[in-house]
C-alpha cells in the first residue's frame, strides 16, 4: 500500500490545551486513541502534513494507549514520524513495530563534564578540537574496536559494562547510563549473521550523518538547583557525544521489518502504512525481534563509552594531565530510538507497556527508580542535542511529562529541509567558515556532509525544547553553546 | 538513449526507480539506481561476482529483500556493483551483482536501507517499474583511507574469495592461450 498523503489532515486538528494540539478519535477511520501534538503557533503551521498523518497512523495499531504523540520536532519518517511516541499494552493485544523504533537503534546522547573553563578551553581549542578529530574514529565506514565474533556477541549481550572491562572507561560511568548501558535479555542468537558481520568493526566509531561530538560550554542556567544536582555550573565546559548502534541496529530493523510482513498477515494486523508493519510483542516474532532490538541497544552504549574514552585521552594529551584530573565524569547517557518495557499508570492501574520512542529521549520524573540516587530528587536528566552550530540543551523530567508522556521529551532540533535541497542551498566551506566567525570550531570529514547538516536545515532547537518547557513534559535546566564539532 | 533508471528526490531522502519490459529487468534497474547514490556506477568494473538469493510473499517484499540484501553483501565486502541480473520464478529472486572493491572509487552516499516508503512494484502499458525511498547516510571519503587499515583475518579470507573470481580469469586466458 502506498502512503496516501492527505493534505486535509491538518484541517482535523484542534488545539485542546496550552502547546497541546489534537486529531481526535474518529477523524480518522480506525483510531484507537487521539493523535497528540506538543506544538507552538509558529511549529505547528510548519508541521508536514504527512508527520500528522504518521501520527494518526499510529493512533490505529493495536494496544495503544493514551495517545499517539508527536514531538514539537516531529517530521516525516520511515513508520512513526521522527519526534514519536507510543505506548501499548501487551495484555490486551499490544503491538512492537520496528517503524517505532527506527534503523538507527539506542542512537542517543552522552554528555561529560569537565573541570574547565571557557578561558581555559579557549587557547588549546584548536589543539583539542584536532585531537579529537584524531582520536576518535568517524565518517562513513569508520572503524573503532577490532571484535572477535564471539567478543561482538558478549558486547551484544552487556553493553557499555564489556568495553569497560576491557579498559574503555570508568566504572562509575555505569551508573550515570540509562539501565546502566545494559538491556537485560538481549539475544545475539536472535540477531543475523549479517548484522554480526558488519558490526564488526564499528564499535567505538561515531558513524556519519547527524552524528557528532561536540565540545560546548554551560552559557545559561535556568535551574540552579538542578543544574547543582547534575553537576553543571556556567562557563564550565562539556563534552557532548551523538551516535547509535551502527549498522548492527540497521541490519537488525532490516532484517525484522522483512520478518514481520507476513508474520503480520498471520495475525490479522492491518496498518495504514507498510512501515509499521507490526506483530503482537508477546508473539515469537514480536520476542524475538525486542531480544534482537535489545542487543543493538547495547551495543550503542558500548559504541559511546568507547568514545568517551577516546575524547577523554584527546583532552588529557591536550593540557597534559590525566582525564581525571580533569573531572571527566559522565553527567548522563541516554537513547533517544528505543523500545523499552515500562510501568506506567493508566486509567488508574499501574500497566506495563512497551514504550516506543522513535526520535523522542526518555524524561522520567522525580522518584523514578530507573534514575540514579543523585538525580532522582530533581528528574533525569534530559538531553537534547541541537544541530550543528546550534545551542544543546539539558532538561530535567516532570511528574507532568510521566502523567501525559509516558516519561518523553524531544530528541534535537527536527529536519526542516531535505538533505538534497541543504546541499542544493549550502556549501559545506561555507558553513564552516561562518560557524568559525561565531566562534564555532568544525571539523568534518566531507564538506557534502557539512552542508546537509547545515543549522538553517533544521527547526530551531530554541523553538523545539520551548515547547517541551511550556508544556510541562520537561523543565529546561542549563543551554549549551558549541565551541568545537567534529562532525561524522 | 532511454531513461532505464533514475533516482528522485524526497523530503527527507531520496527515491529510486527502475523500468523493464519486463519484471527482471525493472529489478536490475532500480538496483543501478541504488548503486549510483553510492558511487558514479560507469567506473565500477565487474570483477566480482555475487550471488542473491531471496524468497517473498509479493513482489512488493521481493524488491526490498533484493535491494537489502545488496546493501548488506556491499557492507560486508567493502564492494559496489554495476551490473545485475535477476531471475524470478513464483516467489523467488534468484540474482547476480558484478562489481569490485571500493577501494580506489570516490565514494558518494552510504545507504541504510531500502524502505517501504512509496514502494511500488506494477505494470503499465507493457513496461514494468519498481521504485522505493532509502534511507540515506551520508557521506566520507574517510572509508577508502580506512579500507587500507581493514584487513584483519576475517576479512582477508573474504577478500580470498573476491580474489578468486579475476584469478580464474587469467588462469583461463592463460589456458586458453598456451594449452
Amino acid at each position: 500500500m502506498r502512503p496516501r498523503v492527505n493534505h486535509r489532515m491538518s484541517d482535523k486538528l484542534r488545539k485542546v490545551e496550552n502547546s497541546v494540539w489534537e486529531v481526535p478519535v474518529g477523524a480518522v477511520e480506525g483510531m484507537r486513541v487521539p493523535a497528540r501534538f506538543y506544538s507552538s503557533e509558529k511549529l505547528i503551521a510548519e508541521l508536514d502534513p504527512r508527520a500528522i498523518e504518521q501520527t494518526v497512523n499510529v493512533a490505529t495499531l493495536p494496544g495503544i494507549k493514551k495517545y499517539s504523540i508527536a514531538m514539537p520536532d516531529a517530521h516525516w519518517g520511515y513508520g512513526f514520524p521522527i519526534g514519536g511516541v507510543g505506548a501499548f499494552d501487551p495484555e490486551e493485544g499490544g503491538v512492537i513495530t520496528v517503524g517505532g523504533i527506527g534503523y538507527d537503534v539506542n542512537c542517543g546522547v552522552r554528555l561529560i563534564s569537565t573541570s574547565l573553563t571557557e578561558a581555559d578551553l579557549k587557547p588549546k581549542l584548536k589543539q583539542v578540537v584536532d585531537n579529537l578529530f584524531e582520536g576518535v574514529p568517524a565518517g562513513l565506514g569508520s572503524r573503532g574496536l577490532r571484535l572477535t565474533r564471539a567478543q561482538l556477541e558478549e558486547v551484544m549481550v552487556e553493553g557499555a559494562r564489556w568495553v569497560i572491562r576491557q579498559g574503555y572507561g570508568w566504572e562509575k560511568d555505569l551508573d550515570h547510563i540509562e539501565e546502566a548501558g545494559r538491556m537485560e535479555g538481549a539475544d545475539p542468537s536472535n540477531v543475523s549473521d549479517t548484522a554480526k558481520q558488519r558490526g564488526a568493526n564499528e564499535v567505538g566509531s561515531l558513524g556519519s550523518g547527524n552524528h557528532y561530538l561536540e565540545v560546548q560550554v554551560v552559557d545559561e542556567v535556568y535551574d540552579e538547583v538542578a543544574a547543582k544536582a547534575f553537576g553543571l555550573g556556567r562557563g564550565q565546559v562539556v563534552i557532548m557525544i551523538h551516535t547509535g548502534s551502527r549498522a548492527v541496529g540497521h541490519q537488525v530493523g532490516m532484517d525484522y521489518i522483512e520478518e514481520m510482513q507476513p508474520a503480520m498477515k498471520r495475525y490479522g494486523i492491518v496498518v495504514r502504512d507498510k512501515e509499521l508493519v507490526s506483530v503482537p510483542f508477546n508473539s515469537p516474532e514480536g520476542k524475538r525481534y525486542f531480544s534482537a532490538m535489545k542487543a543493538a541497544m547495547n551495543v550503542a552504549w558500548a559504541n559511546r563509552e568507547v568514545i568517551t574514552h577516546f575524547a577523554r585521552h584527546a583532552f588529557a594529551r591536550t593540557f597534559e594531565v590525566s582525564p581525571e584530573s580533569l573531572k571527566m565524569d559522565l553527567v548522563y547517557d541516554v537513547g533517544h530510538n528505543t523500545g523499552k518495557l515500562e510501568d506506567h499508570e493508566v486509567d488508574g492501574r499501574l500497566r506495563q507497556l512497551i514504550v516506543h520512542r522513535k526520535g523522542s529521549t526518555r524524561a522520567f520524573g522525580p522518584g523514578r527508580p530507573e534514575i540514579p540516587p543523585e538525580y532522582r530528587g530533581v528528574g533525569q536528566p534530559v538531553l537534547i542535542g541541537g544541530s550543528m552550530g546550534t545551542f544543546s540543551y539539558v532538561l530535567k523530567g516532570t511528574e507532568k511529562g510521566m502523567r501525559d508522556a509516558f516519561g518523553s521529551a524531544v530528541h534535537g532540533a527536527g529536519r526542516r529541509m531535505s538533505r538534497t535541497q541543504a546541499t542544493k542551498e549550502y556549501r559545506g566551506e561555507a558553513v564552516a567558515k561562518r560557524l568559525l566567525e561565531r566562534g564555532i570550531m568544525v571539523r568534518g570529514h566531507t564538506w557534502s556532509g557539512l552542508a546537509e547538516e547545515a543549522p538553517d536545515a533544521y527547526k530551531d532547537v530554541s523553538d523545539v525544547v520551548q515547547v517541551v518547557h511550556d508544556a510541562g513534559i520537561a523543565a529546561l535546566v542549563v543551554r549549551l553553546r558549541p565551541l568545537g564539532t567534529i562532525k561524522g | 538513449m532511454k531513461m532505464t533508471f533514475e533516482v528522485y528526490p524526497h523530503t527527507a531522502d531520496v527515491g529510486v526507480r527502475g523500468y523493464g519490459a519486463t519484471l527482471e529487468e525493472a529489478f536490475q534497474e532500480v538496483a543501478k539506481a541504488m548503486f549510483s547514490i553510492m558511487v558514479d556506477i560507469s567506473s565500477v568494473k565487474p570483477l566480482v561476482r555475487r550471488d542473491v538469493l531471496v524468497d517473498a510473499d509479493d513482489l512488493d517484499l521481493l524488491l526490498i529483500k533484493w535491494l537489502n540484501s545488496l546493501l548488506a553483501i556491499s557492507a560486508i565486502h567493502f564492494e559496489v556493483y554495476s551490473v545485475f541480473s535477476v531471475k524470478i520464478e513464483g516467489t523467488k529472486l534468484e540474482g547476480q551483482a558484478l562489481g569490485q572493491s571500493m577501494e580506489g572509487l570516490e565514494l558518494k552516499d552510504e545507504i541504510k536501507a531500502a524502505t517501504f516508503a512509496d514502494l511500488v512494484v506494477k505494470e503499465e502499458g507493457g513496461k514494468w517499474v519498481a521504485q522505493c525511498i532509502v534511507d540515506v547516510r551520508l557521506p566520507t571519503r574517510r572509508w577508502i583511507r580506512n579500507l587500507n587499515s581493514f584487513r584483519d583475518e576475517r576479512m582477508s579470507e573474504l577478500r580470498c574469495q573476491v580474489e578468486l573470481v579475476p584469478l580464474f580469469l587469467v588462469l583461463r586466458g592463460y589456458l586458453s592461450a598456451y594449452g
